[in-house]
Parts: C-alpha cells; structure tokens; sequence
C-alpha cells in the first residue's frame, strides 16, 4: 500500500511539473504574441499620424506652387499618401463606423488628386484652390485629434489592453476616435471625374418605364414566370436603389427568389442555388491524370467527348437564356459572353441593334445544365442604363480606328459597339480583340475621337476567364 | 490496488490531453495549394527533354502521367529542386525550357476568402441570404467610407463577428462558393447595402440608424 502511495505521488508531482512547463510555455508564447500585436498596431499608428502629417505639408505646399510640373509632383505624392492613410485607417483596431467618414475622405481626396493629374495636367483652378483649401482645415483637425491619441501612448498607454470591442460606448481604444465621425471634423464634398466622386451618388435610373405596379399585380407576373404549379409567397418590398416586390416561389425541388420593380414590373433578380452534382460526375470531371490507366488513346478521346459536351451543353445555355428573355418582352438580346463550369453556365445578354452591340444593357443569366433551368437573373445593368439610342453614326471609320491600335496586338476580330465610361456616361466604341504574348486582349477605340477608351486583358483562373 | 490504477488512468488521461493542447497550439495551420497546370505542348518539350536526358522511357503525348511524374521528380531530386512533381519557373529553368506565363492559372483568392466569410457569416441562411452577404462585402470594396479590397473589408477589426471569433477559418462548402461567385458576378439582391445585422442578437444602436433596405432570412440589409 506504501508502494503504491509513492508511486501515485510521485507520478503526481510529475505531471504537475508537466503542467507547470506547458503552462508557462504558453504564458511565454502569450505574453510574445500580445507584445508583437501591441507593436503592430503601434507602429501601424505611427504610420498614420506619418501619412496625415505629410498629407498637410503636401497640400500646403501645393497652396502656394504656381508651377505645373511641380504642381503635378506633389499632388501625386498627396495622392500616394492619402491611399497610405486609407491603408493604415482600416488596419486601427477601431470600429468601422467610427472611421467611415474619414476612410471617405481619404479615398475621395486620393480620387480627386488622379482626377486633376489626368484631367488638369496638374493645372490647378481657382475653383480646385478653394476645395484644398477646405482639405487643408480637414487634414489639420484629423492631425490635432491624432496627436491627443499620441500622447496618450507616449505616456505609456497602450492599445491591445484597450480593445473593447465594436462601438464607442466603452471606454475602450475607439472612443479615442469618437471624433472622427461627429461634427468636430468638417469633410469638404468634392467634385472630379474619378471614383468616389461626389458627383456619382446620384445615379438616375433610364430604364425602367411605364406606372408603378401593385403588388397584385407583380404577384401575376410571378405567375407568368414559374406557371400554376409553383408555390409563390410575397416575402418583402425592398426599398433600396430600385424598389422592388421580393418573392419566394418554390418549383421542383428548388427555391427562388424574385424580384419585380414597382416601377414598370420588370424582373430585376433571380436567385437560386444549382442542383449539386453528384459525386460520380465530379469524380469524372476531375480524372485528367493518365497515370494509371495502359493506353493514353482512351483519355484523349474522353477529353475530345468532353469538350464536345462542354460546347453542346454551353449552346444550349445560350438557348435556354435567350428564350427566357424573349418571354419576358426583351426581344433583341444576343449572348455576347458565355462561361460554364461543372453544370452551371453563366450567359452574358446584351441588346444588339443594327449590328451595334449595347454593352451598359448587360443582363446576366445563369443556368442549371442538370435540369436546364435559369436559377440566375440579373438586370439591373438593364434598368438602370437602357434606352433607346440615337444617331449611332460612327465619324471615325474602322480603318483608321485600327490604326490606332498598337501593332504589338494581333488582331482576331472586330465589332461597335455601346460601352460605359469609367465613371458618367457611355460611347460608341470600335471593339478589337487580339493576342499579344499569348494573352488575349479587348482593345476600345472611341468611334467619335479616336481615343483608347479602355483595354482589357482575358486571364484565365482556376474558375474559368477572367476579364481585367 | 484498484485505486492506484485509477489514479495512473487519470495521470496518463491528463498527460495525453496536456500534451495534445500543447501541441495543436503550436502547431501551424495548413495552407491550401496552389496548382500549376501546362499546356499539352508545354508538356510535350518537357518529356522530350526528359527524354533526351534518360529520365522518361514513355510515349511524347503531351499528357503528365505517373510515368512523366515519375521523371519530373526524380529529375529535381538529381539537380536539387524541390520535389514536387510540378514544373515551374526553377524545374523549366533547369530543364532548359522556358513556359510561357499566360499558363500560369491565377488562384482565386478572393473567391476563397469572400466564400470563407459568407460560410462563417451566413451558413444557416437561404441561399440568397448568402449571396446577400457576399454582395454586402463587395459594396463595402466599392464604397469609398471602407477599405478598398476584399481581404481589407473582411479583416477590418470588428467589421465581422465571424472574423473576431475565428469562424473565419471554417472551410467553406459548396454553397458558400456558389454564393460568392453569383456575387462576384453581379448578383446584388440587397441593391447596394453596406450592412446587415441580426435585430435577435445586435448589440450595437447605432446600427439601428441605418436605412433598411430589405429583410432576407433572419439579416436586415441596410445602407
């Protein structure tokens, strides 16, 4: 019995050594990882106090430059440390919602410093002086709130102990902010051709005409789509950039959601999840590897059947999005870009007129290759840019439009067409398609001046094409 | 007797799980891989080489077998590259080919990160409710008041519970992808929210102050 009491002590005492050296390993790795997170977002906040420090050199230098060369380098610089500062704003263990407006501010003010490099040339306008005159007063009232944050953590506060959470309602490191995003920090609205320009956020909705319909009314056209036999039960109305009837219709093991404008009862959104493919049909896809198998003969030709599977099944699609638009009153829809992967296909439409292929009109289409139907609709491209356009007269001819296109590309094929604008508006455009390096190209010449409206290169992903 | 062997029971219990915590707490995560796919007649000038340097005996069919396999690895073991099987920049170099970039499938790593998220965030919620959730993230990417990348918007501190509490790391399924690509295609049935809230389990006032869009499962959309 005394044997056994030793032995049970001193196996005791072993495992509570054990345990003391795993715990003060851990303590140890603990006390690390809290001392390098607390450097991190140290030195991430020293960055930022840098970058708005700079920022106020650099517009105030820019305030009294009358040249334009030097003008240009230092609005790219304000530029280069506004994006900086957005950076360093995300990474502040800081609530989102205390930081929204001053992420605003540096992403428009970065937009606003391209805009007059692209546009002006760096000329700087009496009109452009009076906003970096508001910026500046801005920049200053975020550097003098940093700064009380600063000197807090020269007094030894430190971050990671003051991490409470989301809001401001602690005590914790965001209440630091709190002025961020109350009234104490004016942000000056501005105006330029670029991205976040507060000229975008009104955009007007073209193409949906006609009254605003009951929901009765939207109900029937739900009835119009999915037939009798489906179960359709009104869900919302939502209120957002469109206002619309949402629905839930169930038909054949699947369920969608629908959406109807108010205005003119267009079908905006279809949504729905595919059939999943069996594993079998996976299994078949993914067998490309010949190693086991005696005879290579045999793979290729399963590859040949499937990539004629793959074109049948990707016609078919086309079909199949084609039809469905045609039963919704969309008469001149043609696919102009088609993708499919296991037993989904994704179907591009576009309205083609006279040969003009009207890109701003995109509807989106996705198909369920196992049971062919459209578990995927998306219009809202449609409504917000269609309209019936007008003397689409090109003044510049295809010949010469080619000559503008760089002679590293060669070129496949060519067609007009309608396209979007970065940011306002649309034009008619020489599309050219090409190969350089073994990279496919779509090249846009602007039918009117002549100019490279847009380039894009094809890549391919592991999930198909990708069009950058 | 019965007592002491208890005990020892208890012991080895405690030990094996000590040591298991340890262990899983040192342990690194696993990365997922990136593939590397050739064309067939980039495959081709691989073999040939191969088998003017007498590691592959087999047929030039352009298609990499166990047998090609076989001789790419045993071909970097020989010349010191890392033993992968897989032809890349350093294997090509070494074998005296060159393979043109355009080959080189991009990962989508944006696609996996917005399917992790929509997993951890909306996994008990209806499809749309999914490819609702993905599309909030991409508004958040288009909107000037939040980072300007995927992988900015998904880690901003406190942006996503799923993120704080490490749900983040679950291995999204078939759905999730699903529902981020439909959003990475365009599909946006919140019509440009920027957030959405669970009122059963928000915490937050201030969310209330948004403007609701609409209601899909147990998430309001607001903007």
């Amino acid at each position: 019995m005394k044997k056994a009491f030793i032995i049970t002590v001193s196996i005791l005492s072993v495992v509570i050594v054990g345990l003391i050296v795993a715990l003060s390993l851990t303590t140890t790795n603990l006390t690390s990882t809290s001392a390098s997170l607390e450097s991190i977002y140290q030195r991430n906040f020293y960055d930022l106090v840098a970058n708005v420090n700079n920022m106020e050199v650099e517009v105030s230098k820019l305030m009294v430059s009358n040249d334009s060369t030097s003008q240009q380098k230092i609005l790219s610089n304000l530029k280069q440390q506004s994006s900086d500062a957005e950076g360093t704003l995300s990474y502040l263990p800081v609530s989102s919602d205390v930081l929204m407006e001053t992420t605003q501010f540096m992403n428009k003010l970065n937009g606003y410093c391209s805009s007059l490099i692209t546009y002006k040339q760096g000329k700087i306008e009496d009109e452009d002086y009076v906003a970096l005159s508001q910026v500046m007063k801005s920049i200053a009232s975020i550097k003098q709130e940093l700064n009380s944050v600063m000197e807090k953590i020269m007094m030894g506060y430190r971050i990671s102990d003051n991490l409470g959470g989301q809001g401001v309602e602690n005590d914790n490191f965001s209440a630091n902010f709190s002025s961020f995003s109350n009234d104490t920090i004016a942000y000056p609205s501005l105006i330029y051709d670029g991205p976040f320009s507060d000229s975008l956020n009104n955009k007007s909705i073209k193409g949906l005409v006609g009254e605003n319909i009951s929901q009765e009314q939207a109900t029937l056209k739900v009835q119009e789509i999915y037939g009798n036999n489906a179960e359709i039960s009104f869900k919302n109305e939502t209120k957002g950039r469109f206002e619309t009837y949402d629905y839930q219709v169930k038909l054949n093991d699947k369920t969608y959601f629908v959406q109807i404008t108010k205005k003119g009862g267009f079908l905006l959104t279809v949504s729905a999840n595919v059939t999943e493919p069996s594993q079998s049909n996976e299994q078949a896809q993914s067998g490309t590897d010949s190693g086991s198998k005696p005879s290579t003969d045999v793979d290729e030709s399963i590859k040949i059947s499937q990539i004629d599977a793959k074109t049948s099944a990707n016609d078919r699609a086309i079909d199949l999005a084609t039809k469905f638009a045609k039963e919704r009153g969309l008469k001149d829809m043609e696919c102009v870009w088609s993708a499919s992967s296991n037993k989904t296909a994704y179907v591009n439409l576009a309205p083609v007129i006279d040969d003009i292929i009207m890109y701003p009109d995109l509807i989106k289409v996705k198909v369920d290759l196992t049971d062919e139907t459209i578990v995927g609709w998306e219009a809202s491209s449609y409504a917000y840019n269609h309209v019936e356009r007008e003397d689409l007269v090109a003044t510049l001819s295809s010949t010469d439009a080619k000559k503008k296109v760089s002679s590293n590309l060669t070129i496949d094929d060519q067609k007009l067409c309608v396209i979007p604008l970065d940011f306002v508006g649309e034009t008619l455009a020489y599309e050219f398609s090409g190969d350089y390096e073994g990279y496919k190209y779509y090249l846009y010449i602007d039918a009117y001046t002549g100019d490279q409206v847009r380039v894009l290169r094809v890549i391919q992903t592991n999930e198909g094409e990708l069009v950058l | 007797m019965k007592r002491y062997l208890l005990v020892l029971c208890m012991c080895l219990l405690l030990i094996v799980g000590v040591s298991f915590a340890v262990t899983s707490y040192l342990l690194p995560q696993t990365s997922p891989v990136v593939t590397y796919t050739a064309t067939t007649s980039e495959n081709k000038a691989i073999q040939k080489k191969l088998k003017q340097l007498g590691y592959y005996k087999g047929k030039i069919d352009g298609i990499i077998g166990s047998q090609s396999l076989k001789a790419i690895k045993k071909f970097q073991k020989d010349y010191g590259l890392k033993v992968d099987g897989i032809v890349g920049k350093n294997t090509a170099k070494a074998l005296g080919i060159t393979i043109s970039s355009s080959n080189t499938k991009q990962s989508s790593s944006d696609l996996y990160l917005l399917a992790k998220c929509v997993h951890a965030e909306a996994r008990g919620e209806p499809y749309v409710g999914k490819v609702a959730v993905a599309a909030v993230i991409l508004n958040r990417v288009k909107s000037s008041q939040f980072p300007n990348t995927i992988a900015g918007v998904i880690y901003q501190p406190y942006a996503f519970t799923a993120v704080t509490d490490g749900q983040i790391n679950l291995e999204p399924d078939k759905s999730a992808y699903n529902a981020a690509r439909d959003a990475m295609n365009g599909w946006d049935p919140t019509y440009g929210s920027l957030f959405y809230y669970n009122p059963a389990k928000t915490t937050s006032k201030w969310i209330y102050s948004r403007q609701v869009v609409t209601t899909i499962g147990d998430h309001v959309f607001a903007l």
